[in-house]
């Protein structure tokens, strides 16, 4: 059985960083609508990093794991994850050529997109897919967690 | 090892056809037509007084025809996704669909001079509608392990709907011409107080605690208030039933009907004062500071929500049959119609955006969802739909023929303001699927 511990700390370090990102995305929307271009590209960078990096600690790391432990690969929750992913990281890239080209309204607009679509993906991963992992990852979370700490 | 997890978990992918939930969207500005056609034909009378055919009638084609199928879509689409079990035999949908219009044809014929048994085709269909639709949800909210409060009013919602539809079935054998119960009027009473509050109430409240928060990263209400405002629904839905073990009395003041309608307010309270006083305080709270046009909705349907406890008092208290009609009139169109028709220029184009364009994100260029329906749409949508409220609101006042018409007018502009916006976006999205195939 796994730690009381140890099974909180799956789910709140993923879901604090889906929080954390949010609120990066937030002080964009912020720029974007104030114009604040001298900002802008910093916070971008920031905002945009720190998504797929999020992106990727889940798969190269947290889908794995619980792949291998759940015997949940092909059929798993993580298919439809990962396949999430990619769309939240062209969308990444379509925000970015709509930033460098100067189009607030684009940008804004494809933002709110992105916003939504990670939204619903979060509910899924925060209400589902981490409560599962917790159950069947709790006892190697710590070593996981040392994993990650390169990310 | 399996033990607690959720078996349906297994695939994500869960969410049904865009149709299911489309179909119910779509009528909701049919309906709306419908609502408008009433007015527009029967004038004042439908805006008179309670007991009054016509009142009744398009009573329904608002609770049933606008917030029932606008609800039902939203529960398909959000019972997987929130308990995370999908609804069996979702194929049934669209017998529900169906059905839940004839059976609201049916009863809107009959109370507006039809024959009698179209009261009893009216029941028999709706019955096998929500057969059909609660069996699958409420199994699938039930057996759901999540144990949120959103998942918790949902549920509250679904057994509320039972309740009432039972309760309803039985005052309208009434017009099938089978006899009215005796307790006809405490019937009713509780009939609407489990309808406005348990089902209505209990979903508005508990999908506001999933949507504000994500829409517009607004803070979310804390669990203590959230477990205190579904404890006091809870109390004010079952207090009302100890009416029914009453002896019928002619003492008005303390008549079984009115002690039903006090004995909700902890209910009333929950909903129509506790829940729109902190979302919208939320909402001032957010974290996104851009206005959606969404929002517009919510604030207007929450600000309203908060005249509902004193508009029932009077309507309670006071002689004046107006203050009745007053209430229902805000309450339906005002708090829930505007509330559910701000949430579907939010959903509609996200679903068609989500079903048809994702698989074309990152082979091309791929429009947002505003892109499907622009801001503008959006507001011009809420600016009908205040301005008919505003005028039917007059139209109880004064009780005037014309503005009854004119609100008829209004009401049926914004019918085609939102069939044609949701409409717009489906064909949208469609088209963009067939310039794009999907190699
Ligand atoms: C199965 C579906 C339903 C049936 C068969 C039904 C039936 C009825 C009937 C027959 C009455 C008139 C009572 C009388 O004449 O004594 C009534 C009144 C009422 N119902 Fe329903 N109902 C249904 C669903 C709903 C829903 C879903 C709501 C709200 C969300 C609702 C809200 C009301 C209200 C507010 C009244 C009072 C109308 C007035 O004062 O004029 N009903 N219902």
């Amino acid at each position: 059985m796994a730690s009381q511990h140890s099974e909180s700390g799956l789910s709140d370090f993923f879901s604090g960083d889906h929080h954390n990102c949010d609120s990066k995305w937030v002080r964009i929307e912020a720029l974007l609508d104030s114009g604040d271009s001298a900002s802008l590209g910093t916070a971008w960078q920031d905002f945009d990093q720190s998504t797929r990096r999020h992106l990727d600690m889940e798969e190269e790391v947290l889908f794995p794991a619980f792949e291998a432990r759940s015997g949940m690969g092909q059929s798993g929750p993580t298919v439809v994850m990962r396949e999430e992913h990619q769309q939240i990281r062209a969308l990444l890239d379509q925000i970015a050529v709509a930033i460098g080209a100067g189009d607030t309204e684009e940008a804004l607009d494809l933002g709110d997109t992105l916003h939504m679509l990670t939204q619903q993906h979060n509910i899924k991963e925060e209400g589902m897919l981490y409560p599962m992992a917790e159950d069947v990852l709790g006892e190697e979370w710590t070593e996981l967690k040392q994993k990650l700490a390169i990310y | 090892m399996n033990g607690g997890m959720p078996n349906a978990g297994l695939s994500l992918e869960q969410a049904p056809h865009l149709l299911v939930p489309a179909s119910f969207f779509l009528m909701v500005p049919l309906s709306l037509l419908l609502a408008g056609a009433i007015l527009m034909h029967a004038g004042v009378a439908s805006l008179s007084h309670p007991w009054n055919p016509q009142v009744i009638a398009l009573t329904h084609v608002g609770t049933i025809g606008v917030l029932l199928m606008g609800m039902v879509g939203a529960l398909y689409q959000m019972t997987p996704v929130v308990a995370g079990t999908p609804v069996a035999a979702i194929r049934v949908a669209h017998g529900v669909h169906v059905l839940l219009l004839t059976g609201l044809v049916c009863f809107v014929w009959r109370l507006l001079g039809g024959p009698a048994f179209a009261m009893t085709l009216a029941g028999y269909s709706l019955a096998m509608a929500l057969l059909g639709f609660l069996l699958p949800v409420g199994w699938s909210l039930a057996s759901s392990v999540t144990r949120d409060e959103t998942t918790l009013g949902m549920r509250l919602a679904v057994a509320s709907l039972a309740v009432l539809a039972a309760m309803g079935l039985l005052v309208a054998r009434g017009y099938a011409e089978s006899g009215f119960p005796d307790n006809r009027f405490l019937l009713t009473q509780v009939h609407l107080t489990v309808a406005l509050l348990g089902w209505v109430g209990g979903l508005i409240v508990s999908i506001s605690w999933q949507v504000v928060p994500m829409f517009y990263l607004a803070p979310s209400p804390a669990k203590r208030s959230r477990q205190a405002m579904l404890g006091a629904l809870v109390a004010g839905l079952i207090l009302p039933f100890a009416a029914f073990a009453m002896q019928p009395n002619n003492d008005v003041a303390l008549s079984p009907t009115r002690l039903a309608a006090v004995a909700a307010l902890p209910a009333a309270l929950a909903v129509w004062f506790f829940h729109p006083l902190l979302t919208l305080h939320s909402i001032h709270q957010r974290k996104r500071r851009r206005t959606d046009a969404s929002l517009l909705y919510w604030r207007a349907g929450l600000s309203v929500a908060l005249l509902l406890v004193p508009l029932a008092a009077m309507a309670s208290l006071a002689d004046d049959y107006r203050w009745q009609i007053l209430f229902g009139w805000l309450a339906i169109w005002g708090w829930a119609g505007m509330i559910l028709h701000g949430m579907l220029t939010r959903i509609m184009p996200f679903l068609v955006w989500f079903h048809r364009l994702t698989p074309l994100i990152g082979k091309m260029r791929v429009p947002s969802i505003r892109g499907l329906l622009s801001q503008g749409r959006i507001k011009t949508g809420f600016a009908i739909h205040l301005a008919s409220l505003v005028l039917g609101a007059a139209t109880i006042v004064t009780q005037s023929d014309i503005l009854a018409r004119l609100t008829g007018l209004a009401i049926t502009a914004t019918g085609f303001s939102l069939g044609s916006s949701l409409v717009h976006v489906l064909h949208l999205g469609q088209r963009h699927l067939l310039q794009h195939p999907i190699k």
